[in-house]
């Protein structure tokens, strides 16, 4: 490599994240990790969030058909005693049928 | 930054992090992963080549003097202040790991029957039946006693097969959801089946149970399954076993294990076509597995095993070949530590007795006491020389924080061979490259055919 001038405006431009994990807190990032838990139909890589928003079913890249607790990307809730399909995040407790 | 009284700018005071991978990507691109923070990103070749001869390298100094790509290498980790003990942060995950947590995880042999017979089977072969009421009674006390701070309880059945004892779950159940229940602490159920017995009188008895995870394992096409997963009734079991999974799939998540080792290895794809047919791969994870024999149970079947190294090669082109079929492209974990190490972990057996991980289920010399003596449990077991601190070669890893020292179990056991590590060590570039082309065909269907919800 030379040293000729670059141009570093469009080298960060050109600098783009394939995965860029989402901040988690010690004790979810934990539980994460032991229990690798997702939906069957959740497309997205262990460890991406599912870009939810609280509250509002999962986006089609979480492609799921559960509902988002209010930790928005932190987990998701679920309905019918189904699996997480979002982020991949520790479940929460199953609602009882 | 930590400030400093000397002339030097606050750009000397970054490295690249030990952690941090550059893989060439096509003519004018690299990959730039770090096994600390799990992060990959697609960077210009100018980039990729400062960061791998970062020392020598002036241009490196120049890409840290422009804000945004400075805070880019920062945010994925690639860079870290220059003091950073990375290696002693890694083995410090492990430490905390060691400690108590809010999580609590139980893994329940209901009964030690087992209706199979499998050739690689790791569990000592006599069994030790059915848990007794008496046995129930102790385990949840024992639970409740080490329930005191938990916010979260996951409860993994196991076995044996843990379906030949539903009563046994059915019954737990109620009282572990008496326990959760009066002290605001979630559940989370799964089960490890072999999916023979799942027809739909115990789907529905296990749905009341709380379980929302199956793993069920499925060895190749039929006429190799049926010669590794054999039933002791002598029938075969391939496809009462995928009929079982289709209803479950629809409701719960289902992960397909396939144990793979020199018997199977070459007959996976003709399974992984099967699957797809079936629509099975739509909604199932399938992961590969390494067959040990790491046991006094299966160390007859030592000459079957594949190494470590061999199987991570197989399994990576395994995925390649298939990646049409599958959800997902496999990526590395990020860096966790086995549950085995802290006393936020136990093995309960159908007699009673605990242990520290799954592998030493049913075996005396593994156990480290009784639910019916909690007091005497012998705490400072064998893992406890799980010490990775003084171990070169791991310290100077340079995927250490995604391995940890791998299994602990392995570790002891395997002492320095390559086959205690993990698999991602053996493929990493292949996977990084791989999961790329993954994500940049998929963004690109995403941006061209965008769906709604």
């Amino acid at each position: 490599m030379t040293n000729a001038k670059l141009d570093m405006d469009k080298l960060n431009q050109d600098f783009e994240f394939v995965i860029d994990r989402a901040e988690t807190d010690e004790e979810t990032a934990f539980s994460d990790t032991i229990k690798n838990v997702r939906g069957s139909n959740c497309k997205k890589n262990w460890g991406e969030p599912c870009n939810n928003t609280s509250n509002q079913s999962c986006d089609n890249r979480g492609e799921g058909v559960t509902q988002c607790g209010s930790e928005g990307v932190s987990y998701c809730d679920k309905v019918n005693n189904q699996g997480c399909h979002g982020a991949g995040r520790f479940t929460i407790k199953p609602k009882r049928p | 930054m930590k400030q400093t009284h000397s002339n030097k700018s606050h750009n000397e005071y970054f490295k690249v992090s030990h952690y941090t991978h550059v893989f060439e990507y096509g003519d004018s691109y690299c990959l730039l992963y770090n096994a600390k923070s799990n992060m990959l990103a697609h960077i210009p070749k100018e980039i990729g080549g400062a960061i791998k001869n970062s020392s020598s390298n002036p241009i490196f100094r120049q890409l840290l003097s422009h804000e945004g790509i400075k805070q880019k290498l920062i945010k994925g980790g690639f860079i870290v202040e220059i003091e950073r003990d990375e290696t002693q942060e890694a083995l410090n995950i492990i430490r905390d790991a060691r400690k108590v947590s809010s999580w609590l995880g139980i893994t329940i042999a209901p009964t030690m029957a087992c209706n199979f017979s499998c050739p690689y089977c790791f569990e000592p072969k006599e069994s030790m039946g059915t848990m007794s009421d008496l046995t129930s009674q102790k385990l949840i006390s024992f639970l409740e006693s080490k329930l005191e701070g938990r916010k979260n309880l996951s409860v993994t059945w196991y076995g044996g097969e843990p379906t030949l004892a539903v009563e046994r779950i059915e019954q737990l159940t109620k009282s572990i959801d008496k326990l959760v229940n009066d002290r605001n602490i979630a559940l989370y159920c799964e089960i490890i089946t072999n999916g023979y017995n799942l027809n739909s009188t115990i789907r529905k008895r296990l749905a009341s149970c709380y379980i929302s995870r199956y793993q069920i394992t499925i060895d190749g096409p039929p006429d190799i399954h049926n010669i590794r997963r054999i039933p002791k009734s002598g029938k075969k079991s391939f496809w009462r076993i995928v009929n079982n999974i289709k209803p479950l799939m629809e409701l719960y998540q289902v992960d397909i294990r396939v144990n793979i080792d020199r018997n199977n290895v070459d007959h996976i794809d003709a399974l992984v076509e099967i699957l797809s047919k079936e629509g099975i791969l739509s909604h199932c994870s399938l992961n590969f597995s390494h067959v040990d024999a790491i046991t006094s149970a299966s160390s007859g079947y030592k000459g079957n095993c594949l190494s470590l190294p061999v199987f991570a090669k197989n399994a990576h082109e395994l995925y390649r070949k298939n990646r049409n079929y599958l959800v997902n492209p496999p990526f590395p974990e990020s860096p966790h530590t086995c549950s085995a190490l802290g006393p936020n972990s136990y093995v309960i057996d159908s007699q009673g007795r605990l242990y520290r991980c799954w592998t030493g289920i049913g075996d005396d010399q593994e156990s480290i006491g009784s639910i019916y003596n909690p007091e005497n449990i012998e705490y400072s077991d064998t893992l406890s020389n799980f010490n990775i601190e003084t171990n070169l070669s791991c310290n100077e890893c340079n995927v250490l924080p995604i391995c940890l020292g791998g299994c602990p179990y392995k570790f002891i056991i395997l002492e320095n061979s390559k086959d205690r590590c993990v698999k991602w060590k053996y493929t990493l570039q292949e996977t990084i490259k791989d999961y790329a082309d993954w994500s940049r065909v998929k963004t690109t269907n995403v941006l061209t055919n965008p769906k709604t919800c």
